[in-house]
């Protein structure tokens, strides 16, 4: 299996940027958007397999980015990650708006394991061409 | 201070076993006051009451005296008064027949015809005289005028006579006469000079004239009055002692002169005064048995209106007691009314804070996670770094413990912000129907290792007849373990932890946590559901346990309480409802 594209959106630049690193160590092919925006703007450019979504962005909550993620690339896996335990996260889950949930702060095996299962996931979306509708 | 105490205790219901002591004491202090009440109620009454009673059976006595008194000088003046007309009638009687005997001449007298003459007119000025007689020194009839003339009657041995013949004057007993006439005899002895002789003149009176005297003294249809001779011979006619010449049943008076006045007892009248007095120059003594009805109809009044003003007494001292117990039942009533009050309100600003500083912790995790993730990402990728280029850098074995040695302390911070936040996280609350004491059973089955090593005895005490719960399993055993976990942390090895549950009356049920350890002081408290408040050793205590446990009790709609005494022991109590009604306050 070819290592996941990770897109990881933080606007904890710091965090984002240690992670993004600590990923592409591991041979992920990781890169960091800080900001909602900025994660439309990457996607324009790039085709993650996996986005890492933290719960709170500046200006806008992190679980509305995955919602439309899931709107226009429904392939793309999405995984929030928070400081803040929310009770929500597990309803999202089972509703199926986001594929899993971590907590900060992350301990690094926990999160590559998180992320390998996810690009399973995504491989298998894309082989059952989910909902046909991805637009390249 | 007190209030302090009160706030604490409040806290929770406290375990018989541990109240008991302090309950005796307060026992033994509540019969000390009683007793003193008591004490002091009857030291005030016997104050109040003897004083009261004294003054009652004084002024009650000294008004006997003056009534009786008042009586007795009425009765004596009365018969005093008869008395004298009495003595004065009998005066008169002898001076008139001394005035007889001097004023005629002895020989019309001896003459029956003049006599009679004599007689006649005395007769009309005085009726009730009976007849004239002349006695000679023998005391032979020598003439008579009158109804009953019988010839040669000697009289020498009649008492009379001889009282005449030596005193001059006598005044017989009453005599029923020849013809049943009553009558008594007036006696006065003439002295003839010039013979060296005497005769007497004598003259019978109807004992009407006695009566009159005795009718004088105001008598009532009860009381008694009559003469008597001797010390008890009827002279006059007794309303209930007999008629003439009977014997009077009395105590026997001293024949002095002067008034005798006494109580006494009679057969016949029953309690009378009596009151007798000597005739002087007749053998009679005047007497009368009077019944003091005046007396004892004041008496009998008096006493009522004492009683009444007793009972008055009594029903208004009854008054102002149950005025008294009222008001102070009232006065209890509301100030227990306003310490519950109170007690409620404390206890609601102890939740509020509670609350409070919850949000204010979960917040702060929050804010601290992130730095905490920056640093351990930056940690993290030093790490990595090392591992990637393991030839890069000499000094790699100084860095690498550091390296691992901050991780580890972010690992300690991630337990604490992850165990506030959890919390947190799982409060997507999932009820379902339990039976409370088998999440007991299975919370005890955690710790079993943990007892036997360090021998701690936990007893269980449930009891099977508690409802089914509606309420979410997870989050009770969570509380019963932080809270068993605790116990088992204050009692030493070898120490005893009891786990109750029984029915709570129509609101679901309550499990008890009790452990013999080390107690909570009460400065310690009131903080023990503060989170991060602990007493326990750095690393060893996170000071989270109980504020969470509160968090989810509350949260189920339920209650936790603690009693704790130092060095007994320390007993929570949670209270949990039928169905967990959640409360949204909570975060
Ligand atoms: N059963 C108990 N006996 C004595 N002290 C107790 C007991 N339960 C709790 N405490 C006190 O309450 C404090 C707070 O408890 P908790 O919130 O569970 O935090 P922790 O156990 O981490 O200290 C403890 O540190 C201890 O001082
Ligand atoms: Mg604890």
């Amino acid at each position: 299996m070819k290592p996941a594209k990770v897109l990881l959106v933080d606007d904890e630049v710091e965090l984002a940027e240690a992670i993004v690193q600590r990923l592409k160590i591991r041979r992920y092919a990781a890169r960091a958007a800080f900001s909602g925006a900025g994660a439309i703007a990457a996607l324009q450019e790039e085709d993650p397999d996996v986005m890492i979504i933290d719960l709170y962005l500046q200006g806008m909550l992190g679980i509305d980015l995955a919602r439309s993620v899931r709107r226009i690339r429904p392939e793309i896996v999405t995984i929030m990650l928070s400081g803040h335990g929310s009770s929500d996260a597990e309803r999202w889950i089972s509703n199926g708006e986001i594929f899993d949930f971590v907590m900060k702060p992350v301990e690094i095996q926990q999160l590559v394991q998180k992320i390998d299962r996810a690009k399973k996931e995504h491989d298998e979306r894309q082989k059952r061409g989910v909902c046909g509708h991805a637009r390249h | 201070m007190a209030e302090e105490q009160t706030k604490e205790t409040r806290l929770g219901s406290v375990k018989d076993m541990l109240r008991s002591p302090l309950r005796t004491i307060e026992a033994v202090r509540q019969d000390r006051y009683k007793s003193l009440k008591v004490r002091i109620f009857f030291t005030v009454g016997t104050l109040a009451g003897v004083p009261l009673l004294i003054v009652t059976a004084v002024c009650f006595f000294w008004l006997h005296a003056v009534l009786v008194d008042d009586f007795s000088s009425h009765l004596r003046w009365q018969m005093e008064h008869a008395r004298a007309g009495l003595e004065y009638f009998l005066s008169d009687r002898i001076s008139s027949l001394r005035y007889l005997a001097s004023a005629h001449p002895y020989a019309s007298l001896v003459n029956p015809q003049s006599l009679r003459e004599i007689f006649q007119k005395r007769k009309q000025e005085f009726p009730e005289l009976i007849d004239l007689e002349v006695v000679n020194a023998d005391g032979l009839q020598i003439s008579y005028a009158g109804p009953y003339s019988e010839k040669g009657k000697n009289h020498a041995q009649q008492d009379w006579f001889v009282r005449a013949k030596v005193h001059g004057v006598a005044v017989s007993q009453v005599f029923p006469g020849d013809r049943d006439l009553l009558h008594y005899v007036v006696a006065v002895r003439q002295y003839v000079p010039e013979r060296d002789s005497f005769w007497i003149l004598k003259a019978s009176i109807d004992v009407e004239t006695l009566n009159r005297f005795v009718a004088e003294i105001g008598l009532t249809e009860r009381d008694d009055a009559f003469l008597i001779a001797g010390t008890d011979m009827l002279q006059t006619h007794s309303r209930f002692h007999g008629a003439v010449f009977q014997r009077v049943a009395m105590p026997s008076l001293s024949q002095q002169r002067g008034f005798t006045l006494m109580k006494y007892k009679d057969e016949v009248s029953g309690n009378v005064i009596l009151g007798a007095t000597r005739v002087s120059g007749s053998p009679w003594t005047l007497v009368a048995f009077m019944k003091p009805t005046t007396l004892e109809r004041i008496f009998t009044m008096l006493k009522r209106e004492i009683l009444a003003v007793y009972l008055i007494i009594v029903f208004v001292a009854i008054g102002v007691w149950m005025n008294y117990r009222t008001t102070h039942s009232i006065v209890n009533r509301i100030r227990d009314t306003e310490k519950a009050r109170e007690e409620a309100i404390t206890h609601s600003e102890h939740s509020a804070k509670l609350a409070s500083i919850g949000r204010l912790a979960t917040g702060v995790a929050h804010e601290i996670n992130n730095p905490l993730a920056i640093i351990n990402e930056k940690a993290g990728l030093i790490k990595d770094l090392f591992e990637m280029y393991p030839e890069s850098s000499g000094c790699q074995r100084e860095f690498l413990p550091l390296v691992n040695a901050i991780s580890e302390s972010v690992n300690r911070c991630r337990t604490i912000t992850h165990r506030l936040l959890g919390f947190a996280r799982r409060m997507d609350i999932s009820i379902e129907p339990i039976n409370v004491n088998d999440v007991v059973r299975e919370v005890v089955g955690f710790l079993e290792r943990e007892l036997a090593v360090r021998n701690i005895r936990l007893e269980l005490n449930l009891d099977e007849n508690i409802p089914q719960i509606e309420s979410d399993r997870g989050l009770l055993q969570q509380v019963f373990l932080n809270i068993a976990n605790n116990a088992i942390d204050a009692v030493s090895d070898g120490g005893e932890i009891v786990v109750s549950s029984m029915p709570e009356n129509g609101s679901g049920l309550k499990v008890v946590i009790r452990d013999n350890g080390a107690g909570i002081p009460k400065e310690v408290l009131k903080h023990i559901f503060e989170p991060f408040f602990t007493t326990k050793q750095k690393g060893k205590g996170t000071g989270l346990g109980l504020s969470l446990s509160y968090g989810i009790i509350k949260r189920l709609g339920g209650t936790i309480e603690v009693d704790s005494f130092v060095d007994k022991g320390t007993a929570f109590t949670i209270t949990l409802p039928l169905a967990a009604e959640l409360d949204r306050s909570v975060q």
